[in-house]
């Protein structure tokens, strides 16, 4: 595989995956947040 | 405030975001994107695309589940109702008819296409379409033979399969949407989701354990490598925009309905976030790992780009079985791969039919037994006509007006309701009540300019496009045909001819189109063509039958034949390339007079706008005289 489809593939995988840590992230503190 | 405290409600958060992702996520997901990204510059089409993402993918997330709690609270949860309550028009809830009369005529169509991935399922499970010593199973004979699109019947006899599983997966979805909300969609959610991720990761474990011509990571290669050239192209900027609106689910009414049922005060900033991140997951990641490395390890490097090119169904129907049976365990995969398709449609499916059970019961009154009921009998009756009329481009016709134009105009028409006429001082405030995150300012400025402009740009584009393709003007449908496949292990293909014969080949099609088209009946050439594997070939017999009954000259026809610059090919290993064999088949050329369907599509759309504005004025002029309502 080229650098150049490693960078790409590595980028949106990780941005997808940013996205959803912070979002299941939020949920789950909201969720703790609320049984306190 | 004519509050509806009888309306089901959610059973838990995480039961919604699941059953909002089982909405987005759907067969595009898996098929249409990685066609979309390896056809339209690989790794850098991740650009427009995430840029697409941001300035109208998740603020029209946002806007749809603004418009979705707003109409809820006061007991609306279909787009009529909903319109009503934000522009204070007469006209506001016939403009609202769209978000019924585009959601259903996208169910008719696309529970079809769910009813194909359940009967694969079965077809896989028991083997039905693995090749053996007496049976040469060809996959795209075999598909178009289970739409009854070919005109040889070797492996289907017309559409008896076909329907048998259109009938189960649409007695499915009416069962799941009589139980409701909570013990009907979202228990759906709750257990097709887990499945599909645990499906998603069993396949990605089988396509990267492969070994064959190619690699895994060849697939990898070739649809991650960026080509910064397309990136001024601006039919890929289109494609992006496309792909994030059909996977998003936006411009169907049904996001805004399962918003409709969220209590007044809960988040939907932070859970419409986790649906578009959810359904990117899927898209991106589990999209980008199986379809393509999967082509890519049977056909080699070489051949990805022909079935990245055929687009998101042949993919999925032809060239992933293709792949899978190729290596041990192939029923097991095989069924893994449909249930994985099926489960991503069955919870679009369900979720894109809500609107309209929840504009029987919100607005008619209706109870859920009978609004159910009425969509049952509507559904059934409007499935008919797709199935029988497939392969005279109705299916096609359909997913043109509601499925792909409709949206976009729905959704123009939410972004300026949601920043214009309501006004987007109180839509954010309504966004940001109970919000669990902060959302950034500067969406205020995408939501009020830039989401607008750019949904203006793609109708303009789709429309510019479907003018200049003159793909409104109804033109009979060619296609050439091997008469037995089951006998022969090849296929016929396509090379490149010279470009004075490809010429004649061209106004031979014209010439049969218009034949077709005068006489308004369907024509047939049926031919015994000789094909030499030095690419020679020769006419033995020919005849034509109905709007073609004269064209019966095997010169024209072999000159016709040359000018495609069709060869009989078969393959002689798994995995190994093409090649052309001396050989005598029967060739079969139809011509499929299309027009009157391509009109009863379009009929279809309009009777169904039609009929749902005559329901949403009997359903105000009833709420009026009753003295609540909208006047409240």
């Amino acid at each position: 595989m080229s650098t150049g489809a490693w960078l790409f593939m590595a980028f949106s995988f990780l941005l997808i995956l940013g996205l959803n840590f912070f979002c299941f992230g939020r949920l789950l503190q909201n969720h703790r947040n609320d049984k306190r | 405030m004519a509050a509806n405290n009888e309306r089901e409600a959610w059973g838990s958060r995480m039961g919604l975001i699941l059953a909002a992702a089982g909405n987005a996520i759907g067969i595009g997901n898996l098929l249409r994107f990685p066609s979309q990204a390896a056809n339209n510059g690989g790794g850098a089409f991740m650009i427009p695309y995430i840029v697409c993402l941001l300035i109208f993918g998740i603020p029209m997330m946002w806007v749809a589940w603004t418009i979705g709690r707003h109409g809820g609270r006061s007991g609306h949860g279909s787009l009529p109702g909903m319109f009503d309550r934000m522009w204070r028009s007469p006209a506001a809830k016939y403009v609202g008819v769209l978000g019924l009369a585009l959601p259903f005529c996208f169910v008719l169509y696309y529970t079809y296409i769910e009813a194909w991935c359940m009967g694969y399922a079965w077809f896989s499970l028991t083997g039905d379409y693995l090749n053996t010593a007496q049976r040469t199973v060809h996959l795209t004979t075999y598909y178009q033979e289970f739409l009854d699109v070919a005109p040889s019947a070797s492996y289907f006899t017309g559409l008896t399969a076909a329907f048998a599983f259109m009938t189960i997966t649409l007695a499915l979805n009416i069962w799941v949407l009589f139980r409701g909300v909570a013990k009907g969609i979202e228990m759906l959610a709750k257990i097709a989701i887990p499945l599909l991720f645990l499906f998603c990761l069993l396949m990605v474990i089988r396509v990267f354990t492969l070994k064959g011509t190619g690699t895994a990571l060849e697939g990898l290669d070739f649809l991650w490598t960026p080509n910064f050239s397309r990136l001024g192209d601006f039919n890929v900027w289109l494609a992006a925009a496309g792909q994030i609106f059909f996977t998003l689910s936006i411009g169907f009414g049904s996001l805004e309905c399962y918003a409709s049922y969220v209590k007044e005060d809960d988040d939907i900033a932070l859970t419409g976030l986790t649906t578009a991140a959810t359904n990117e997951f899927v898209e991106v990641i589990f999209g980008g790992l199986i379809a393509i490395p999967a082509a890519a390890v049977f056909y080699g490097a070489g051949e990805i780009q022909r079935v990245a090119s055929s687009g998101g169904f042949s993919i999925g129907m032809i060239s992933m079985p293709e792949v899978l049976r190729a290596f041990p365990l192939s029923q097991l995969f095989g069924t893994i791969w449909f249930l994985l398709l099926f489960f991503a449609a069955f919870t679009s499916s369900v979720a894109v039919a809500q609107p309209v059970v929840a504009f029987f019961q919100d607005e008619l009154k209706a109870t859920k037994a009978r609004a159910v009921l009425w969509l049952g009998l509507l559904w059934g009756l409007g499935t008919f006509p797709v199935m029988l009329f497939y392969k005279y481009g109705l299916f096609d016709e359909l997913d043109f007006w509601a499925g792909t134009l409709g949206l976009a105009v729905l959704a123009l028409i939410e972004a300026v309701l949601f920043s214009w006429i309501f006004g987007l001082h109180k839509s954010w405030k309504e966004l940001e009540r109970g919000s669990l995150i902060q959302i950034p300012g500067f969406f205020k400025i995408v939501l009020k300019y830039v989401t607008p402009i750019a949904l203006a740009f793609i109708l303009g584009g789709w429309t510019y496009g479907a003018i200049r393709d003159n793909t409104l003007t109804p033109s009979p449908r060619v296609a050439l045909w091997l008469n037995d496949p089951v006998k022969h292990a090849g296929t016929l293909e396509s090379v490149e001819p010279d470009p004075e014969q490809a010429e004649f080949a061209s106004s031979f099609e014209r010439g049969l189109r218009e034949q077709v088209t005068t006489a308004g009946e369907d024509g047939f050439i049926r031919a015994v063509v000789h094909f030499g594997a030095d690419g020679s070939l020769a006419i033995a017999q020919v005849n034509g039958s109905g709007a073609l009954a004269d064209k019966s000259d095997s010169d024209a026809f072999a000159r016709y034949l040359r000018g495609r610059g069709i060869r009989y090919e078969e393959r002689l290993a798994p995995g190994a390339p093409h090649r052309a064999v001396d050989k005598d088949v029967m060739v079969i050329l139809t011509a499929y007079y299309t027009a009157p369907y391509i009109w009863l599509g379009r009929g279809i759309v309009l009777g169904s706008g039609l009929l749902f504005a005559v329901l949403v004025g009997i359903a105000w002029r009833r709420r009026s005289s009753a003295g609540g309502g909208a006047a409240a």
